[in-house]
């Protein structure tokens, strides 16, 4: 038993090592069809072919980005446009516990990353909150992605930004 | 016949000393912690359960069983057959109850398998809310279902013997070998970015809005972002070679633990710092200890 347990080891870390010095490829195909599936459900049990690389941008450019996005709903009364921010500082994290806002406060990435997945994310986020506020048929949905850059005055630093609009879409249960 | 001796090298191995930074109920230490972070984990997802957690919710059911594969789990996938809601109390109560045997120690292996398939069943489902703690949770829940844990400091009455100790090695051994890798990994791509080094990355991601908990002060002096940068780096890139330096390695364990307290309070990732705490405690404290009586020692002497 203790050499198995000592192969897995070597195993385990030997992979996971070669995939933090991308000594492996990104992707690979797989042949047959089933070598893949095999390859998925032992890496989503193992997570070996994941990197640990946090705060730190992937394509080592140095610059920092980030993504926002302003979630609003409305409404008429008397002839007048009511509105109700959703979202606050950029994120939807007004509608969660504070200890877990770091949870949705990444969703809107998606916008940026996988496009097709956020378009259907963003009708499910719409379909909940019109659906919890009643009274208010209309969302508006903007996704910012925010370019930065630290300049320094004197002994500080400022933060300077460019903002563009990568998704805007206005949402009703109509 | 000529005596043939395995060259050193091959020899030392990362289980040639077994010993070194090991101490007894060190795995059923490891054992309990991740069981009793994985329900408060789990927990703080209830909290929220109407968004984060119902087939309704923010993200529906739907959608994550859509952009997930044919064959990966998904309770939606059930909701023909039974009722979402049945179907969501029954795999949140199976969840529960097996981590709090698990970190009872009753039958230990089992209760692993079962807490560490429910945990992949939700973060299929709860996958555009995950982010770095449970990449490591699923990662300590994986080593719970592989090594031998709940011989001694478990309810149940299995005895911890040699073999059973040898092999608990390992999987400290295991344990401290990822916590290298993974801070090298990250040390690794920040050490390739000079804005980690010049502060102004470290500026930046203290005022992304979308992070901050408890606001941080931003109008400090640019010699503070620019060296808590490099240290950070330094830490990180070096952390495999400064845990093994004696009295050097408390202080970059504190260090550490000061780094992931920072991150707790100042950038709202509060699971991801709370489970990095406890994992290098568990993992070092061994060595701690040994830096601590040392000390101790000389100062009386």
């Amino acid at each position: 038993m203790t050499t198995i347990y000592k192969t897995i080891a070597y195993v385990f870390l030997a992979i996971q090592s070669l995939v933090v010095l991308h000594a492996v490829p990104d992707k690979v195909d797989f042949k047959p069809y089933y070598a893949e599936i095999a390859a998925r459900v032992l890496f989503s049990i193992t997570k070996v072919n994941h990197m640990y690389n946090f705060f730190s941008d992937p394509n080592k450019t140095g610059k920092y980005s980030y993504t926002t996005n302003k979630l609003v709903l409305f409404k008429m009364e008397n002839k007048h446009v009511r509105q109700k921010k959703v979202s606050k500082d950029g994120s939807i994290k007004t509608v969660v516990a504070k200890i877990n806002q770091a949870r949705v406060g990444q969703i809107q990435t998606l916008a940026t990353r996988d496009t097709t997945f956020y378009n259907a994310v963003v009708r499910s986020q719409a379909l909940y909150l019109i659906n919890s506020n009643k009274s208010y048929p209309l969302l508006s949905v903007e996704v910012f992605h925010h370019e930065c850059a630290a300049i320094r005055q004197g002994e500080k630093f400022r933060k300077v930004e460019r903002i563009d609009t990568v998704y805007h879409n206005l949402f009703s249960l109509d | 016949m000529m005596n043939y001796r395995i060259p050193y090298p091959v020899r030392a191995n990362i289980f040639a000393y077994p010993d070194y930074a090991y101490a007894k109920h060190q795995f059923e230490y490891f054992r309990i912690a991740v069981a009793a972070f994985s329900l408060f984990n789990f927990f703080l997802f209830i909290v929220d359960y109407d968004v984060l957690l119902a087939s309704n919710g923010m993200i529906s059911w739907e959608v994550t069983s859509a952009n997930s594969f044919w064959f990966e789990p998904h309770l939606q996938k059930l909701t023909s057959l039974i009722n979402p809601s049945v179907l969501l109390y029954s795999a949140i109560l199976v969840y529960i109850l097996s981590l709090t045997l698990l970190g009872l120690g009753i039958k230990a292996r089992l209760m692993a398998v079962i807490s560490f398939a429910c945990f992949l069943l939700f973060s299929i489902q709860l996958h555009p809310y995950l982010y770095g703690v449970d990449l490591y949770q699923s990662v300590f829940l994986f080593f719970l279902c592989v090594f031998p844990s709940g011989h001694s400091l478990a309810l149940s009455k299995n005895s911890l013997n040699e073999t059973i100790c040898a092999h608990q090695q390992i999987a400290i051994r295991v344990i401290q070998v990822y916590l290298m890798i993974t801070y090298f990994s990250a040390g690794l791509g920040k050490v390739q970015m000079p804005s980690w080094f010049n502060g102004e990355f470290l500026f930046l991601s203290l005022s992304d809005p979308t992070y901050q908990f408890v606001p941080f002060p931003m109008d400090l002096d640019y010699h503070f972002f620019m060296v808590s940068g490099c240290v950070v780096v330094f830490l990180e890139l070096l952390y495999p070679l400064l845990v093994l330096i004696p009295y050097v390695r408390s202080f970059v364990l504190l260090s550490v633990l000061g780094m992931h307290t920072f991150i707790i309070v100042f950038m709202g990732l509060v699971p991801f710092g709370v489970l990095l705490i406890i994992m290098n405690l568990i993992a070092w404290h061994p060595l701690l200890i040994q830096d601590y009586r040392s000390i101790i020692k000389f100062l009386k002497s």
